[in-house]
């Protein structure tokens, strides 16, 4: 089996994901990301990627309460499955790894 | 509060059920919102967005993918498609070469009819643009008499003036003239138009003036090719050109470049100048105003939502008007013909005129052609696709025991035949890109290769149906056979199927049927080429006199140069004449009879050795002689004929205008001057026009006015290079600067069959790609038939069988098959050929042993392909076949 990627969109709605817990559905995610790093993502890019990520067993999914709002309709909630935190964990670790062999950062203009 | 219904309902429609709730109450959700924030608009806009946004591959074939292509299933089919090329590489091979080549003709024809379909059409309004044309009609029986694009030179201005809906109009008269160059002249093609021209017509104005460019006499509008032939790199606008019209020197200004757009456009143009100029070209005041005679063309352009044939009843009724015409004379119809038929012939309008014109019959031939072609290829696909399964009966035999459905056994095919003409369809496109170069060379066309919608939808679809047609059939053939016998081995794979031989039938039939109509077609073209015309045309030359001179001046110049030549000892004569063998449609004079009716004859004026000079027989009475008056005349046969005289020596042309008399002196041998689709029209030579202009009520001309434009010389054979030479220096020497034009009547002659001549190799070679597509079918199911029965043979060799014997056990059959194919074939070309023939005026017998040469070759060719594969057998050793297990 090879090895699995996340890419850079799918590790942050990852995250997102992670971050809202109970509450974790598209427009949620949408909002967060807009609050949080304020960027503007599109609704069908996050669903879109949520069900790829599911397919890789990231995350798995309930449907949640209906409410007015949507008309009726319910929630599709997600949450982190273990494979998807521990995704989450590694790519944290590397990352740390990689910046701890960055040599000294200075800013230069100190 | 609710969004809109209908985009709901939108998602709800393509999203997988599993997701559409979700998906839905999001959507929902964040129009709620946007509402709070934005306006109702705007959130409209913002929820139709984002229904587009999730219209999206990762939404749509989500869980329902697995039910629209099976990817694995999609993969292994994939592969075992390629592995079964490969293992089969002879006849997937020929399967997509002739694919490819069919496909590729049919490319090459798809650009041909395209460049046809869109001549003239890049015109703005090109819908509304029409030319003003006559139908002359019965007033007895309605019965249409004759058709005639030109008008006379009055009826535009008249019209302008009387009928508020026509938007623009035009007159339109082209002819060759003299355009200067420093001390140098040179010929071109110059075009005479009011200045409503360009409100008309949108040829692109690449520099200059843009809007009326060509306002008074003293203006001119020119091609690029013109600008950089006088003017170089120069800027030409604003620019002085002397161009000699009739007999006098005009320099005008050069106003605009234009774009003949030459690969669309049926109205060539080298120079554009002022209409005025006419006076220059037609002394003849009578000619100018008044409706009898009709010289130049009329172009109009209507409002786009004008009622036609309304108007073109009102242009009726108008034209009887102004022309006053009786209750005895024919009707006169003005029609208007749409510029879109300009260029296609059609039997509604007349052929000749300013525009090029374009016989669609010989496009008709190519796209059936090309749809033969096309056929061939999907016939030989299926025979070798259907026979060629019977190897892998086992295959399918295994898949349809593991439990495979039918329907995934003809998915399988149709994939692999999709590939296949997928690839073909590749090669033929890169084919087709390289070869159209060449292709323009042998059509004489302008086609571009460009990459448009048009033509990718064209290819896509012919891929489709051939795909789905050739795997339909295959898979018919195949999967009806019974599993368990697949698997036994017991099938009789070598055995006829009924499909099977009536598609080699079929095949066979469309073979024999091209080779005699290839066969017959070239048979009419050389006798159409080889027929005598009635006149001498081998050492005969065409030299063009004086342009710039009127009447008597050419006639002393002519004079001046004849005697300058009668010194050569290798001229044996030479006379003048207003109309060549270049001209297809001569000038014809009508004379106005007692009884009303009205007498159509061809006209030309000679010299009075031109008899002579061309060879031409007399039939009765004597030549022109130097002291003749010009009251004398010859007729031809035909006129003799269509008069019904006896004796038609000291007789008059019938007319009630004539008061001079004139006198037929000798009846000539009727000698094609036209074309020879047609028969040969009545016609008066005469030496002098004036005693026949005097009867004359109507003229219908494209040469004009009467008066010699070319001298025709009769040389002696051989040294032919040393003859030009002398020719152009007696031309020097008598005419100074002015250009220099000689022909051979032969070349002439090549030239206006040119076109038929060009038709008949494109179908030669359209035949011939043809037949070497069905030849390579044929190679391929002989060889198959072969290997199927490579043991049989192996134990009829041991037995003692020769390699004939053997041979002709294979052939037998194909024969036989020939044979019926033959009889098919025949009734149909035959039919057929006689629908084509029926347009000459003389042509060939259709022999029946063309049919049955055309049998015989295709047996011939089958037995050496039969042959070729069966020597392979014999040359090996009889126990390698058996031992092949």
């Amino acid at each position: 089996m090879k090895k699995e990627y996340l890419g850079e969109f799918e590790e942050l709605v990852l995250t997102m994901v992670a971050l809202l817990g109970e509450n974790a559905y598209g427009n949620a995610i949408v909002d967060e990301i807009s609050e949080k790093i304020g960027r503007e993502v599109n609704l069908s890019a996050v669903h879109v990627t949520l069900y790829r990520m599911e397919d890789k067993g990231y995350v798995s999914s309930e449907m949640g309460g209906a409410s007015n709002m949507r008309g009726g309709r319910r929630k599709r909630i997600f949450s982190v499955t273990n494979a998807g935190l521990q995704m989450l964990q590694t790519l944290k670790e590397q990352r740390q790894e990689l910046w701890s062999l960055i040599p000294d950062l200075k800013f230069s203009s100190i | 509060m609710e969004p809109p219904k209908w985009i709901i309902k939108f998602i709800n429609f393509y999203c997988p059920p599993r997701l559409a709730e979700s998906v839905i109450g999001d959507v929902w959700e964040q129009y709620l919102r946007d509402k709070e924030r934005f306006s109702k608009f705007k959130s409209n806009r913002r929820l139709l967005w984002n229904a587009f946004r999730f219209f999206r591959p990762g939404i749509l074939l989500r869980n329902s993918k697995t039910q629209l292509i099976n990817t694995a299933m999609l993969r292994i089919n994939l592969l075992l498609a390629l592995r079964n090329m490969r293992k089969y590489k002879f006849y997937s091979l020929i399967n997509i070469l002739g694919l490819a080549m069919s496909i590729m003709f049919g490319l090459l024809v798809f650009f041909y009819v395209q460049n046809a379909i869109q001549h003239d059409s890049f015109h703005e309004e090109h819908e509304s643009i029409f030319r003003l044309t006559k139908q002359y009609r019965s007033r007895e029986t309605n019965e249409l008499l004759s058709w005639n694009n030109t008008t006379g030179n009055q009826l535009a201005t008249d019209l302008r003036n009387e009928i508020p809906s026509i938007k623009h109009i035009t007159r339109l008269i082209s002819g060759s003239g003299y355009v200067k160059k420093g001390s140098e002249t040179f010929t071109e093609k110059i075009m005479l138009v009011d200045p409503d021209f360009f409100n008309i017509f949108s040829f692109p104005i690449i520099e200059g003036t843009k809007k009326d460019p060509l306002m008074n006499a003293s203006q001119a509008v020119i091609s690029p090719e013109m600008a950089e032939k006088y003017f170089g790199i120069a800027d030409p606008i604003g620019k002085q050109m002397e161009i000699i019209v009739g007999n006098d020197l005009q320099s005008v200004i050069v106003t605009a470049v234009a774009d003949p757009v030459e690969e669309l456009n049926s109205l060539p143009f080298d120079v554009i100048i002022h209409i005025d100029h006419l006076k220059s070209l037609i002394q003849s005041e009578g000619f100018l105003i008044g409706y009898d005679v009709s010289f130049l063309e009329t172009y109009l352009k209507l409002n786009p939502d004008e009622n036609v044939a309304a108007l073109e009843q009102v242009l009726t009724k108008t034209y009887a008007r102004f022309a006053q015409l009786t209750e005895e004379d024919d009707k006169k119809i003005i029609k208007l013909q749409p510029i879109s038929k300009l260029y296609w012939w059609s039997n509604k309008f007349a052929q000749d005129g300013e525009a090029i014109t374009y016989n669609p019959d010989y496009v008709y031939i190519l796209i059936g052609l090309s749809l033969l072609v096309i056929v061939i290829a999907v016939l030989n696909f299926i025979m070798l696709t259907s026979s060629q399964s019977l190897n892998r009966i086992k295959e399918f035999g295994i898949r349809k025991t593991m439990g495979a459905f039918k329907r995934q056994l003809s998915a399988q095919l149709l994939l692999e035949v999709l590939i296949l003409a997928m690839a073909a369809g590749a090669i033929a496109l890169v084919a087709t890109y390289y070869l159209i170069p060449v292709f323009n060379n042998l059509a004489n066309a302008k086609l571009n290769f460009r990459l448009t919608g048009e033509l990718i939808g064209f290819i896509v679809i012919l891929i489709s149906i051939i795909s789905i047609i050739s795997s339909l059939i295959s898979s018919g053939v195949i999967l009806r056979l019974k599993t368990t016998s697949a698997l036994k081995g017991t099938l009789n794979v070598g055995g006829s199927s009924l499909t099977r031989n009536l598609m080699v039938i079929i095949q066979f039939t469309f073979c024999v049927g091209l080779i005699v109509g290839t066969i017959v077609f070239k048979n009419q073209m050389s006798y159409v080429s080889n027929k005598s015309l009635g006149f001498e045309k081998d050492q005969l030359i065409e030299v063009e006199l004086p342009k710039n001179m009127e009447g008597k001046a050419a006639a002393k110049a002519y004079e001046i140069f004849r005697n300058e030549l009668k010194s050569n000892p290798d001229v044996v004569s030479t006379a003048a004449t207003m109309t060549t063998m270049s001209v297809v449609h001569w000038t014809v004079f009508t004379f106005d009879q007692e009884d009303d009716s009205q007498l159509k004859i061809t006209f030309n004026l000679v010299s009075p050795n031109y008899l002579s000079t061309m060879g031409l027989e007399l039939l009765s009475g004597r030549d022109f002689r130097e002291d003749d008056t010009g009251k004398a005349i010859i007729v031809n046969e035909s006129l003799v004929k269509e008069m019904g005289w006896e004796d038609p020596l000291g007789m008059q042309i019938p007319g009630k205008d004539f008061n001079r008399s004139h006198e037929i002196i000798g009846v000539v041998k009727d000698f094609n001057f036209n074309s020879l689709h047609t028969e040969v029209a009545p016609l008066i030579l005469a030496t002098d026009v004036d005693y026949i202009m005097e009867g004359l009520t109507g003229i219908s001309s494209y040469v004009w006015p009467p008066q010699f434009f070319t001298a025709v010389i009769k040389v002696v054979p051989g040294n032919a290079g040393h003859i030009a030479e002398d020719i152009h220096a007696a031309w020097q020497k008598t005419m100074s600067d002015l250009p220099f034009e000689m022909k051979y009547v032969n070349d002439i002659l090549n030239e206006k069959y040119k076109e038929e001549k060009r038709y008949s190799s494109m179908i030669n070679y359209a035949a011939g790609f043809s037949l070497f597509i069905a030849w390579l079918g044929l190679l391929a199911l002989t060889r198959l038939v072969i290997q199927k029965r490579f043991k049989e043979m192996g134990i009829r060799k041991v037995l003692g069988s020769s390699s004939f014997n053997i041979i002709l056990l294979v052939a037998r059959k194909f024969v036989l098959l020939i044979g019926v194919a033959t009889l098919l074939a025949s009734p149909l070309a035959w039919w057929l050929l006689q629908d084509w023939l029926s347009d000459f005026a003389y042509k060939v017998d259709l022999n029946p042993l063309i049919f049955l040469f055309s049998g015989l070759a295709v047996i011939g060719v089958t037995f050496i392909s039969i042959s070729i594969q069966s020597l392979k057998i014999s040359s090996i050793n009889p126990s390698e076949a058996l031992r092949m297990e």
